[in-house]
């Protein structure tokens, strides 16, 4: 008889799908997502339009109509494709949905315009009073202007109301009223600048002298520095120094751009930089100066911590004024007392910080201002009012107009946009999209399946529980007994069946010596859990199996009812069927069984039936023509000379139990599958070879034993004189 | 010879095919087996078969592949079901019987003994001659001791333990036979069960056969596709051509006379001198001159008769029945007419 070897088992890496299709079901999902975006994007326009009572509102809405078209623009390839798609993953089915709903948004969109159009022309009306009005003012205001800094404070108006009118310039559809506008605002600008210009020259040498002043002072102070010997006098130089500061500060945006203020700027920096040393001298004379008093009256010792802090420190007081008196005993000590009583009257320290961080902060301040802060000068408003003005005259010209009538064209010219981005009027989409039935209709009805099989298990799942609850206590008890047998007993029944099996003594040994290398490499429980599993499957097929398969043979019609089942259970994937399996009984030993036997059954019944019609017809005739009776028949006859086919069966039934350890562990079957599975999700190379090894163990010792014994109880076809 | 039947075969027709019953008319109606074929796609296996089998006889159905015959001897024992027509045996019609009464019927009035053997691989020598009577509900040392007789008879002693894949075809047909008659059923049905021996041990299992029927006298209906087999063996003969009975009688009627052209094609390429009985040919009439001192036995065949003439240089001998009263002459010219092959004749 011809070996049978194992169907290559099903790994679960083949289960997971390649990347290259995860890959393609992400950008498919991307597209989807941005059509679902676009979609409730529609819909929220739509909901808005519908709530609006402003005429403003309209318009805002339509601007983001105008962005979700053009989007729909430039994705109009994924849209088209998507065009009759539906992904049951998502709520979104198509793009036709997408258009519907644009298409709804433009009806809304121009109804509700129709319905707002005389809020539209009061709008303009308003707006054109508001203007006015703010024109006028601002008028006022210009010719009133008297001094340079009068033309600075107006600056702010002028510019917000000329935004205001160029972003508004759309609602302005009257022509003649908007050149009007166009005009007044001219006449403003014009009169803004020629003030400007007429206090250009006065702000221009106010600016001069101020900064002459600035600069005076600092010098001054910087003079100063050297002379600062008091804490006082250091005191009264920090504030001077931070009131320059303060209005140098005050005053950055007007003085920026004018010629010297950088110069004085980095002047005041000088200043304070300078200032900032001395106060540091002077905290350091204080320190050493404190350190010598305690000594004032011991020369020699005095003199030696002299010449120490002149190596230790950098203080120009010891340098210049201390070590020239060294030896010279009386002076010394003199001086020392002089210079701690100068230096005795304030904590340094604290200057200096002060100084310190209100320096960093002014220098910092004011660099960053130079960069940043337009300049303030009345020329360089007028410029840019100028600016403005021309954009604005631009606006009115060139911006779309939001008036009613242009409106409900624009909407309906949108919808055609996004259409026309859909539009599968394209012949080729047609082959190249599956006719598929509506996803809605699809969502539906799987819901539909989902439900009824939820409500099923839950008004019979504990029913079908109890009914595998004997299985699972047989499968608990012969686990638990196998466990409990001491290794050796084990190996020597395992030794003993082998050799019943095959009458082998090799067989035997290389069973026992299987067994002992899985129990020496620490695998023996689940190697136990694992042979128990496979035990009781391939019980339970046979059990079920050898019937349905003496069924099959016995009746045409039996043969192809069950053919097409058989195939189903071998090639669908087993995740598919361990889904209800798991929503029915939960995870365990009798789901993991029940998914172990739906893999396994086949080959027995498939081969039973085979070896079963392949039986010689002529040994039929003759037990008929004997006079057997259809069971005699098919104990005499049919089964014992189909065993070659049935103990195939048996044998292909075993390793494909065997096979499915690994995925049986997915659904809570301990055993050899579970470190297995492990192993794959964490990468432990060690742990999966191991144990895949051992299961490879396991499904050579029942191949061999079973093979063997198939072998043995046909030994009336070897020919052999016995 | 006793002639009453056994087995009466009566318009018996089988036609395959899944609508044998309605197509069945057409056949009656006379509609041809090549017609039926085309034009109904259902195969005439039998058409219209009377065939009386009589008790104790050898009863030889002979045909070429296709005939029809190994479905006619299984319609005996009911393997095949029939389209219409009755099978009466001991006054019983097997078509009518029960499931139940049929088992029994096979159980117990035939066997069969099959072309290609119909072992049981899986079972020894022993077992598979021990088959029959186990069905029959005979169990234990009876039935050894009843197996170890018929083993005995066929020559298969100190071959109990073995296997069939052991042993060579005319031993496993042995064990075939064995197991037949071993049932000790009055009818034994042989499916062409020397046809795949080879001649020599073809020739053997036919004396086995005949010399057990010496002393068994049962009722064999015997089926070959070989001629010679079947005037060997057989006391009548039944020719089947095309699912059609051509003729039934005795090998000395087939010879003689031929009932057309199909049968005559089958006696041409035999040597009638050596099947043909010397009352088959023997006349009447004295002839004029030559001796008559030579005499033979009625039954003798004509190659022995002819063989004593040339050795006595006799012209004519004088048959005599087995009572010894003169019944006929027997003379060259007549002798010369049978020795000389059909196809030459013919010429």
């Amino acid at each position: 008889m011809a070996a049978v070897r194992p169907i290559p088992q099903q790994s679960i890496i083949e289960c997971i799908p390649p990347a290259s299709e995860i890959a393609d079901l992400r950008i498919l999902n991307k597209d989807l997502n941005f059509i679902q975006a676009m979609t409730k994007r529609a819909d929220d326009l739509t909901s808005q339009t519908l709530s609006a009572t402003d005429y403003s509102q309209l318009v805002k809405i339509t601007d983001s109509f105008t962005k979700l078209a053009e989007r729909a623009e430039e994705k109009n390839k994924t849209l088209k494709e998507l065009s009759n798609n539906s992904n049951p993953m998502t709520e979104v089915n198509s793009s036709a949905e997408l258009l519907e709903k644009v298409q709804l948004l433009a009806q809304t969109l121009e109804d509700k315009t129709q319905e707002l159009s005389s809020l539209y022309s009061s709008n303009e009306n308003s707006l054109f009073e508001t203007y006015g009005n703010s024109i006028s003012e601002l008028s006022q205001k210009v010719d009133s202007i008297s001094s340079p800094n009068d033309v600075i404070s107006v600056f702010p108006d002028l510019e917000t109301l000329l935004k205001a009118i160029d972003e508004n310039a759309r609602y302005i559809n009257n022509s003649t009223k908007a050149s009007d506008l166009v005009e007044k605002v001219e006449e403003l600008s014009k009169a803004y600048t020629d003030k400007a210009e007429q206090y250009s020259d006065a702000f221009m040498s106010d600016m001069g002298s101020q900064i002459a002043l600035l600069n005076q002072k600092i010098s001054g102070l910087m003079g100063n520095i050297d002379s600062l010997t008091s804490n006082s006098a250091l005191q009264f130089h920090v504030e001077q120094l931070s009131q320059i500061r303060e209005q140098v500060n005050a005053s950055s945006s007007i003085y920026k751009n004018f010629p010297g203020a950088r110069d004085m700027v980095f002047n005041l920096d000088t200043l304070s930089i300078s200032t900032h040393a001395k106060a540091q001298e002077m905290a350091d004379s204080h320190k050493v100066v404190s350190d010598l008093m305690p000594l004032v009256d011991d020369p020699e010792a005095l003199s030696r911590a002299v010449k120490e802090a002149s190596i230790r420190s950098d203080v120009s007081t010891v340098e210049n004024v201390l070590i020239p008196l060294v030896n010279k005993t009386n002076e010394l000590n003199a001086k020392v007392i002089e210079l701690a009583g100068q230096y005795e009257a304030g904590n340094y320290a604290d200057i200096k910080v002060r100084v310190v961080a209100s320096l960093d902060k002014t220098v910092e301040r004011l660099d960053r201002q130079y960069q940043s802060i337009r300049s303030t000068d009345p020329e360089a408003l007028a410029e840019t009012i100028a600016g403005l003005v021309n954009n604005m005259e631009s606006s009115i010209v060139s911006i779309r107009s939001v008036d009613p009538a242009s409106q409900t064209e624009h909407f309906s010219s949108l919808s055609t946009t996004v259409s026309d981005s859909i539009s599968t009027s394209d012949f080729s989409l047609f082959f190249n999209n599956v006719i598929s039935i509506p996803g809605d209709v699809m969502m539906s009805s799987r819901k539909c399946v989902d439900l009824a099989f939820k409500d099923f298990t839950r008004e019979f799942g504990n029913n079908i529980e109890s009914f595998f609850d004997p299985l699972l206590s047989f499968l608990i008890i012969i686990e638990k007994l196998l466990l409990a047998t001491p290794w050796p007993v084990f190996l020597a029944v395992a030794g003993v069946l082998a050799w019943l099996g095959s009458r082998k003594i090799k067989v035997s040994i290389g069973v026992m010596l299987a067994f002992f290398a899985i129990g020496f490499l620490n695998m023996w429980e689940p190697m136990i859990s694992t042979v128990t599993m496979i035990s009781a499957a391939t019980i339970l097929c046979l059990a079920i199996g050898i019937p349905l398969g003496v069924w099959m043979s016995r009746s045409d019609r039996a043969q192809s009812m069950i053919t097409p089942i058989l195939d189903i259970m071998q090639t669908i994937p087993s995740f598919v069927y361990l889904i209800p399996v798991v929503m029915m009984l939960g995870i365990g030993k009798v789901p993991g069984l029940i998914a172990v036997c739906i893999y396994a059954m086949p080959p027995i019944v498939r081969l039973t039936n085979l070896g079963i019609r392949l039986v010689d017809k002529e040994a039929m005739e003759a037990a008929d023509a004997f006079g057997a009776t259809y069971r005699q028949r098919l104990f005499m006859v049919q089964i014992p000379l189909a065993l070659p086919n049935i103990f195939a069966g048996v044998n292909q039934t075993i390793m494909m139990a065997l096979a499915m350890v690994v995925i049986a562990s997915m659904i809570g079957v301990a055993g050899l599958g579970l470190p297995v599975l492990q192993a794959v999700q964490n990468q432990y190379l060690s742990m999966g070879m191991l144990y895949g090894l051992a299961i490879v163990a396991l499904a050579i010792v029942f191949d061999r034993v079973s093979q063997a014994f198939g072998t043995r109880i046909q030994k009336h076809r070897s020919g052999d004189v016995l | 010879m006793t002639q009453d039947i056994k087995v009466k075969i009566s318009n018996l027709t089988k036609i395959f095919g899944p609508r044998a019953q309605s197509v069945l008319k057409h056949v009656d109606n006379g509609m041809s087996k090549d017609d039926l074929l085309k034009e109904h796609k259902h195969v005439l296996g039998l058409s219209n078969i009377n065939l009386d089998l009589a008790n104790k006889n050898i009863e030889v159905i002979m045909g070429l592949s296709g005939s029809g015959k190994s479905t006619l001897i299984r319609h005996i024992n009911r393997l095949i079901e029939p389209t219409a027509g009755s099978i009466m045996i001991g006054g019983e019609d097997v078509i009518q019987m029960p499931m139940e009464k049929l088992r029994q019927f096979r159980q117990q009035k035939t066997a069969m003994v099959f072309q290609s053997f119909a072992l049981l691989p899986h079972k020894t020598v022993m077992d598979n001659i021990c088959l029959g009577i186990h069905l029959q509900g005979l169990k234990g040392d009876e039935a050894t001791q009843r197996a170890k007789k018929w083993i005995d008879r066929v020559g298969l002693t100190g071959y109990e333990d073995r296997y069939p894949s052991q042993l060579s075809g005319g031993m496993q047909q042995r064990v075939g036979l064995a197991r037949a008659l071993t049932c000790d059923t009055e009818i034994l049905m042989m499916d062409e069960a020397f046809s795949a021996l080879d001649p020599l041990i073809r020739s053997d299992m036919q004396d086995l056969l005949l010399e057990l029927q010496k002393e068994l006298h049962k009722t064999i209906i015997f089926i070959t596709h070989d001629l010679d087999e079947a005037l060997k063996i057989g006391d009548r003969i039944a020719i089947l051509n095309g699912g059609e009975l051509v003729q039934h009688g005795t090998s000395q009627d087939i010879l003689m006379e031929p009932a057309d052209d199909y049968v005559r094609d089958f006696v041409k390429k035999v040597n009638r001198s050596h099947v043909l009985h010397a009352n088959s040919v023997m006349t009447d009439q004295k002839p004029e001159k030559g001796s008559t001192n030579i005499k033979v036995n009625e039954m003798d065949s004509v190659d022995s008769v002819l063989c004593e003439m040339l050795r006595q240089n006799a012209d004519c001998c004088i048959v005599q029945d087995s009572n010894g009263s003169d019944i006929g002459y027997l003379n060259k010219k007549d002798i010369a007419e049978v020795v000389q092959p059909l196809e030459v004749a013919e010429n």
